[in-house]
């Protein structure tokens, strides 16, 4: 039996490996080759393991929206590299971390793969027919869907598809009354269950899914994987109570409160266009794969999971409420995962044909090329973009980062958009000081405020979080102060920091995140400049 | 006897139903009743296109706009109607959509009872319930383009989906092939705008592909009569433009598409602004996510829900592409998921409430129950408009030419300022970003256009294609738009010329209009309206306007001591916009001869970064003292 002989569950396998090697190449040459650019959010993560190490209590001693499995989960690379370290081993930590979510993008690939392949053997006539294409265009279409949110690569949204795909495989398959090896489906459950913990609104989201399977199918189906999703959430939900008590404390009483209230609230700057990013391609996607999705959900109802996770990722993306391509990763993700395995049910007439595998591959081979020249672009556009845009010689944030403070130095950036602090603390190894990793929480107090009276909860958490960050601006241990003028500063000066900026503070100048606002370099608000403060000596200038 | 009692069972809950449907229906009527100046910007200035086509002016030729002709000769309909009534023209307008949904509701309850024994029949009803909370959702969108289009296309769609997926049998009868051609020639609204034929094609092609209608043997189906109602009807609209003079089209094709293709940039949106910037925006997208996901989970179950979703899918995709925040481009997703909602509570119904108990309970109690619910919600409005009605201050509408009373708050400054410093019949000139805040005052007034510009949106437009392409035409054609006012300036001499500052007042400057064609040609200016950032200026010599401002005459009086309702009331200004004028000058009183140097929040900041450098510079002196202190071995 030929290995592409694509009517045998070898062949099958081996056809949709070859269809998606052209995007795996692309995908791991682009990844070895651009070892430098990290997603935001991942990279504050990562920062953010300095802080463990030298004591620091989440919550407590630095704020974070995530929850504590997201906030371990993310520092993970970091401590591999710093063990790598310790073993003599010293690769750049953005590749440690790239190649662990590589990993994690192969494993995903794997078991969902090796899950449809054992459902293809194991399923009727008529049900075969249905998986073929699908499995036939998996692997094309999943590292696809992985290359186009390169940009958000590791980003929390990322790693829940990642999990959540196999485990909605298995319980479709499941479903359809395969049984698997139970170990398996309870791993897999259990990790759906720990990826689902990594943010609250996931939590709904993979509740959705579920009943959305159960109610497609008529039933509920209890198996193993089940049981591994009950231990997940019962091990995230025992996580929060085994954070130092401080730490608890801060949680519930200062980033739960602020997380929930953050929901829905948008800000009014974003309503201009080149205020947010332009994200229309992704929902004209969507769009097209939503209602190409439904014309072929009689053909396989394991798109159905598919499609209601894709409807969840629009709505995650409309409730955060801010605007970045890191909250429609999931939407991304999906939609072009979709899009892939619906065009393979299309071609699935031609399945016997001679020609089908080599015009596969030559397919794979032209989308992974344009998607390797529209990311470089991308990324080139990015690097340029501050000698395209430069006003008046100001220079840009990265400048004024490397020329006013050094290596380990504690630098403050205020600033509500990620992109434009953290693979810069990053690349340049310096240490986000104080407790506002990001001045979200003072913007969306003083939001709240102007939106109607705000409640004990959030007066209390944004009172703990002001006076924390008074005691950072009073501690004279910051070497660089960057403040984002609208409306960060505004911000601290409404909120009764303006004396601490004004007097612990000389304004030396300005600087700026030069963006157009699009991946990878997201920004929000007009293209205000920062304002560079520096710590006065006892005379009263800067230093 | 049996027969009877089914008969009567469903008589009585039809009964229910209608009478729910139709308080439903007046429930969200009420507030026009009460608002009967309220009307929509664009609404108001396709019904002032209207009435230009009435009085015999030619579209693109005689007068400007960016839009296919389709809606200003639908407008035309109640502009005609409003010259025979003595009402305002918006409430004609909004009586006329009124109508124009009660007959998309009959030709879907049509639709009902000639698709009688299709298993997909039941949700059609429910069809109608979704129309009507559509049609109860809408106010300022009421009448709009997307408005109309999802009116009149929805009973085509669903008739033609019932047909393409009846496979018991082929129907036929003078009836059904009427309704049919009916329905084929409503969906001819999806001309009101050009994109919108995209989601015929769509709908057509999912539609045609699901139900085999593309395959040989049920090819036929495809030409129905409500499909070529449709073609033939195209076709002749395409046609139409054959008799329209050359320059019009001339100006269509080479003016009104380009501009607008290049140019709509500068209306556009961030994508998560257009998703929840606006209340409507979020209950709109949280209605398309829950409509779409009840879609996958009952996708087998009728055959209407697959069209709908590729309706909604295509609105979405749209609205997306578009990207703008304005809540009519959202209207198609927003209309099409309620519907699909009331239809996926159908199959739902039936689902679980198909026979025995639960069906006779809904049978018996919900229908009274729902109609118990649309009376309350009924008076709950009707209690809410009353009482703001009965509290505001009312104007008799005589001065408008028009019966009824309307509230001093729907009389907005344009318009008190346009019937104050003008008469009917007079031309109005507006020259603003949007259609506001020209329109609807100018309407509503009885007013002339004065230019063939009703509105400035060109002027932003043509700056953005000037940015975006470099390319020196478009600087040419903003030369020849603004020539074109002063031209039109010249031709119908306006009683009143409003300008908005920012962007369109720069524009203006930067090609000399104000000296060519406004202080030149003898116009003085009014100051500035308080609203919207508009400036007034108004024909004649300086002799003719009499006084200061009127604004200012008005706080004034109120300042000398004359009753604020009073003035308010002679000048048709609303107590509060008075109200808040008097404030604002009795502060600026208060802080030009008050002890404060110069007052305000303003100084008051100043002043306490000011104390708080002298304590912080103090705080440093203690310190050096202490330090002093230490050093020569003392205590401090």
């Amino acid at each position: 039996m030929k290995a592409t002989d694509l009517t045998s569950s070898a062949g099958l396998k081996a056809g949709s490996l070859l269809i998606g090697l052209p995007v795996f190449l692309v995908f791991l040459f682009d990844l070895l080759s651009s070892t430098g650019d990290i997603s935001p959010w991942p990279a504050m993560r990562l920062t953010l393991f300095e802080r463990f190490r030298s004591g620091a209590l989440p919550y407590s001693d630095f704020f974070s929206f995530d929850t504590p499995a997201a906030l371990l989960l993310g520092a993970l690379p970091a401590a591999l590299h710093h063990l790598l370290a310790g073993l003599g081993f010293l690769p750049p930590l953005v590749l440690v971390f790239k190649l662990s979510v590589f990993l994690a993008v192969a494993l995903s690939l794997v078991a969902s793969l090796g899950i449809l392949c054992f459902a293809l053997e194991t399923v009727q006539a008529e049900r075969k027919r249905e998986l073929k294409p699908l499995a036939l265009g998996f692997t094309f279409s999943f590292l696809a869907a992985n290359y186009l949110v390169r940009f958000q690569f590791g980003d929390l949204q990322h790693l829940f598809c990642l999990a959540l795909l196999p485990y909605l495989f298995l319980r479709a398959c499941s479903y359809m009354g395969v049984r698997f090896f139970g170990p398996l489906s309870f791993l897999l459950g259990f990790l759906a269950a720990l990826a689902a913990s990594l943010d609250l609104l996931f939590v709904p989201v993979f509740v959705i899914c579920e009943l959305v399977l159960a109610a497609v199918n008529g039933k509920v189906r209890f198996d193993k994987a089940l049981l591994g999703v009950g231990l997940g959430f019962c091990l995230a939900v025992a996580s929060l109570f085994a954070l130092p008590e401080a730490s608890r404390a801060a949680f519930f009483q200062i980033c739960l409160p602020l997380r929930l209230a953050k929901l829905l609230i948008l800000d009014e700057i974003l309503a201009f266009v080149k205020c947010a990013p332009d994200l229309r391609f992704y929902l004209i996607l969507f769009g097209v794969t939503l209602v190409n999705g439904f014309l072929l959900l009689s053909r396989s109802r394991l798109l159905a999971p598919l499609l209601s996770l894709m409807i969840m990722g629009l709505l995650l993306f409309a409730v955060e409420a801010e605007g970045f391509s890191s909250e429609l990763v999931v939407l991304i993700f999906v939609s072009a995962f979709v899009f892939g395995l619906n065009l393979f049910q299309w071609l699935s007439p031609f399945i016997g044909a001679r020609l089908y595998l080599p015009g596969a591959i030559l397919f794979s081979c032209l989308a992974s090329y344009g998607f390797y020249t529209v990311h470089h672009q991308a990324l080139d556009q990015s690097l340029s973009v501050s000698s395209e845009l430069r006003r008046n010689g100001e220079p840009d944030l990265g400048e004024v980062l490397d020329q006013h403070s050094r290596i380990g130095e504690n630098v403050l950036v205020v600033c509500d958009f990620p992109s434009a602090i953290y693979p810069a603390m990053l690349y340049y190894d310096r240490r986000q000081y104080g407790y506002l990793t990001t001045s979200k929480p003072l913007h969306l107090y003083r939001v709240l405020r102007q939106i109607g009276p705000t409640n004990m909860a959030i007066n209390n958490a944004c009172e703990t979080i002001i006076a924390k960050v008074r005691r950072d601006l009073d501690s004279g241990k910051i070497a660089l102060l960057l403040v984002h003028k609208s409306p960060e500063e505004e911000d601290m000066r409404c909120l009764g920091l303006a004396f601490y900026l004004d007097n612990r503070f000389a304004n030396s100048g300005r600087a700026y995140y030069y963006s157009r606002a699009e991946a990878p370099r997201e920004a929000i608000g007009y293209l205000t400049p920062f304002h560079v403060y520096l710590p006065r000596t006892q005379g009263g200038k800067g230093k | 006897m049996k027969q009877v009692l089914h008969r009567a069972a469903a008589v009585y809950m039809w009964v229910f139903l209608s009478l729910s449907f139709l308080v439903f229906s007046l429930s969200a009527l009420q507030y026009f009743l009460f608002h009967p100046l309220f009307i929509g910007n664009d609404q108001s200035v396709y019904l002032a296109m209207g009435q230009l086509v009435l009085d015999g002016l030619v579209p693109y030729r005689d007068f400007f706009d960016f839009n296919a002709p389709l809606i200003i000769y639908l407008s035309a309909l109640p502009a005609f109607f409003s010259r025979f009534l003595i009402l305002p023209v918006s409430l004609v307008f909004d009586f006329f959509v009124y109508l124009c949904f009660f007959f998309s509701c009959s030709l879907v309850l049509a639709t009902y009872r000639q698709f009688k024994g299709h298993k997909d029949d039941y949700v059609l009803p429910f069809a109608i319930a979704g129309l009507t909370w559509m049609q109860s959702n809408q106010y300022l969108d009421l009448g709009q383009r997307e408005h109309f289009f999802f009116l009149f296309y929805l009973p085509y769609l669903l008739f033609r989906s019932l047909r393409l997926s009846d496979n018991s049998q082929v129907r036929r009868g003078v009836v059904f092939n009427m309704l049919a051609v009916v329905v084929g020639f409503c969906a001819l609204l999806v001309h009101i705008k050009p994109q919108l034929l995209i989601f015929f094609l769509v709908v057509e092609l999912v539609t045609c592909y699901k139900s085999g209608a593309l395959r040989k043997e049920k090819r036929k189906l495809l030409l129905a009569p409500e499909f070529l109602t449709f073609l033939i009807g195209s076709l002749l609209y395409f046609l139409h433009f054959a008799f329209y003079p050359r320059e019009a089209v001339m100006n269509l094709l080479n003016e009104a598409i380009p501009i607008y293709a290049m140019g709509f940039k500068w209306y556009e949106n961030s994508t998560i602004a257009c998703l929840v910037s606006t209340n409507s925006g979020i209950n709109t997208t949280f209605l398309f996510a829950a409509s779409m996901l009840f879609a996958v989970v009952l996708f087998t179950r009728s055959a209407l829900l697959l069209p709908l979703v590729a309706f909604n899918g295509t609105a979405f995709v749209m609205f997306a592409f578009f990207s703008t925040n304005w809540t009519y481009r959202y209207l198609p997703v927003q209309g099409c998921s309620m519907v699909l909602l009331m239809i996926e509570l159908a199959i739902l119904l039936r689902l679980f409430a198909s026979g025995g108990l639960p069906r006779l309970a809904l049978q018996f109690l919900g229908s009274p129950l729902l109609f118990i619910y649309a009376l309350t919600t009924f008076y709950q409005y009707y209690s809410a408009y009353a009482a703001t009605f009965l509290a505001a201050e009312n104007v008799d509408l005589r001065s408008l030419g028009c019966l009824g009373f309307a509230s001093t708050r729907e009389f907005s400054p344009p318009l008190v300022c346009i019937l104050r410093h003008s008469k009917p019949g007079d031309a109005i000139l507006s020259i603003s970003q949007g259609v506001a805040p020209g329109y609807p005052p100018v309407l509503l007034a009885g007013r002339r256009p004065g230019s063939r510009y009703l509105h400035g949106m060109h002027l932003p437009m043509l700056d953005t294609c000037l940015e975006r392409t470099g390319d020196l035409k478009y600087k040419r054609k903003l030369d020849q738009a603004v020539l074109a006012y002063g031209e039109d300036i010249e031709k119908f001499k306006p009683a009143l010329i409003f300008v908005q500052d920012g962007e369109i007042e720069e524009l203006l400057k930067q090609r000399g209009f104000f000296e060519k064609f406004v202080t030149g040609k003898g116009y003085v200016s009014l100051g500035k309206l308080n609203f919207e950032g508009m400036k007034v200026f108004k024909r004649g010599t300086s002799g003719e306007v009499s006084g200061p401002d009127e604004a200012k005459a008005m706080v004034l009086e109120v300042l000398a001591g004359k009753d604020l309702s009073k003035v308010a009331g002679e000048h048709h200004v609303p107590e509060e916009t008075l109200k808040s004028w008097v404030d604002k000058a009795r502060s600026g009183i208060d802080l030009a001869v008050g002890d404060s140097s110069s007052g305000g929040e303003i100084s008051l900041m100043t002043e306490l970064v000011q104390t708080r450098q002298k304590l912080f510079g103090k705080i440093l002196e203690i310190e050096k003292l202490k330090q002093a202190l230490k050093n020569s071995g003392k205590q401090p």
